[in-house]
C-alpha cells in the first residue's frame, strides 16, 4: 500500500453523524437495534484531534467525568471505533439542576485508518479527562526499500 | 441562578489574553442545604485551577496542561484547548469557610454550602 503524508487529512474527513458498517449483521437484528435505540438515548459525534505521521495515529477525544467502563474502543476492518455509554446522573431527593449544560448523551464515533493495523497493538489512556487512542502501522505495511540484487 | 444577568458591577470584564480562553460548561445542582458546580475543564493542570469568591462573584480559572502526543504531528483539528475562565454572581450568600473543590478526571466539582438562613420572625405590632 502507497500511502504519504498528504494522503493522511483524508482518513479523517468522515461525516460526523456516520456509522460503522456492520456487515455481519442480519436486517432483523439491525431493524431491532434501530427500534431500541429510537427514543431512548441519543448519541453525539464528538469532535476530534488527529495527530499523526507514516507510522502511528494517535486520536484524542475530551471526555470529561466519564468513567473508565464506560468507554468502549474497538477496531472494525479499517476503522476505529470509540463508544461511550454515560451512566444516568440521578439525583438525590430535594435536589435539583439549576443549570445543566455538560452533556449528558452517549458518544459514538468512528475513525478510517489510512494504514494497515494490528487490532492487538492499539492502545488507549485516559488522562485528565482526554480519552487518547494511539493505533500504529502494522509492520508489514511500512514502506520498505527493495534492493536490486546485482548480478 | 444566572450568568448571563449578572450586573456589570458585580463581573467586571475579563482581560484579555493572547491564550484562547473559553468558559467551561457547567452543571448546578441545588440541595437544600448547598450548591453544586461541576465545571468540564479537560485537560486543565490541577496546580492551576483557581476558585476565588469576591462578595458574590465566584471566579473559576484553569490553565491548560496538554501537550500533544510526543513527535505526532497534528493533522486534523475538530476542537481547540485553551485556558478556562468562568464568572457567576451567586444568588445567595455562602459559608465562605466551608467552600470545597475537587478536581477528577478532567472535572472540577466545587461546593459551596449554604449561608444559614435567618430565621423568619414574626414582628408584633404594639399596641396603644
Amino acid at each position: 500500500m502507497s500511502w504519504t503524508l498528504s494522503d493522511l487529512p483524508k482518513f479523517a474527513t468522515l461525516a460526523p453523524t456516520r456509522r460503522t458498517r456492520r456487515s455481519d449483521e442480519n436486517p432483523e437484528t439491525r431493524l431491532l437495534r434501530d427500534v431500541l435505540h429510537c427514543g431512548q438515548s441519543r448519541e453525539v459525534a464528538p469532535p476530534l484531534n488527529v495527530y499523526g505521521d507514516e507510522s502511528e495515529i494517535a486520536i484524542r477525544v475530551e471526555l470529561p467525568g466519564v468513567p473508565r467502563d464506560a468507554v468502549e474502543v474497538r477496531a472494525e476492518e479499517n476503522l476505529v471505533v470509540l463508544e461511550v455509554t454515560r451512566p444516568d446522573a440521578e439525583l438525590p431527593e430535594g435536589a435539583a439542576y439549576r443549570r445543566r449544560e455538560r452533556p449528558v448523551e452517549s458518544v459514538r464515533r468512528s475513525v478510517e485508518i489510512p494504514f494497515r493495523f494490528d487490532a492487538d497493538k492499539i492502545t488507549a489512556s485516559y488522562e485528565r479527562g482526554i480519552l487518547e487512542v494511539r493505533v500504529p502501522r502494522a509492520e508489514a505495511d511500512r514502506p520498505r526499500r527493495i534492493e536490486i540484487a546485482k548480478k | 441562578m444566572s450568568t448571563e444577568t449578572c450586573r456589570p458591577n458585580c463581573c467586571p470584564p475579563i482581560a484579555e489574553e493572547s491564550t484562547p480562553t473559553f468558559q467551561p460548561r457547567v452543571d448546578i445542582v441545588e440541595q437544600p442545604d448547598r450548591l453544586e458546580l461541576l465545571f468540564d475543564v479537560p485537560g486543565a493542570d490541577e496546580s492551576t485551577l483557581e476558585v476565588e469568591l469576591e462578595d458574590r462573584s465566584l471566579t473559576i480559572r484553569a490553565k491548560l496542561e496538554s501537550s500533544p502526543p510526543e513527535g505526532l504531528p497534528l493533522v486534523h483539528s475538530e476542537y481547540t484547548t485553551g485556558n478556562y475562565l468562568r464568572r457567576f454572581c451567586l444568588p445567595t450568600e455562602v459559608e465562605r469557610d466551608a467552600i470545597e473543590a475537587r478536581y477528577e478526571d478532567g472535572v472540577l466539582e466545587v461546593t459551596l454550602p449554604k449561608a444559614k438562613a435567618v430565621t423568619p420572625r414574626r414582628i408584633e405590632i404594639e399596641k396603644n
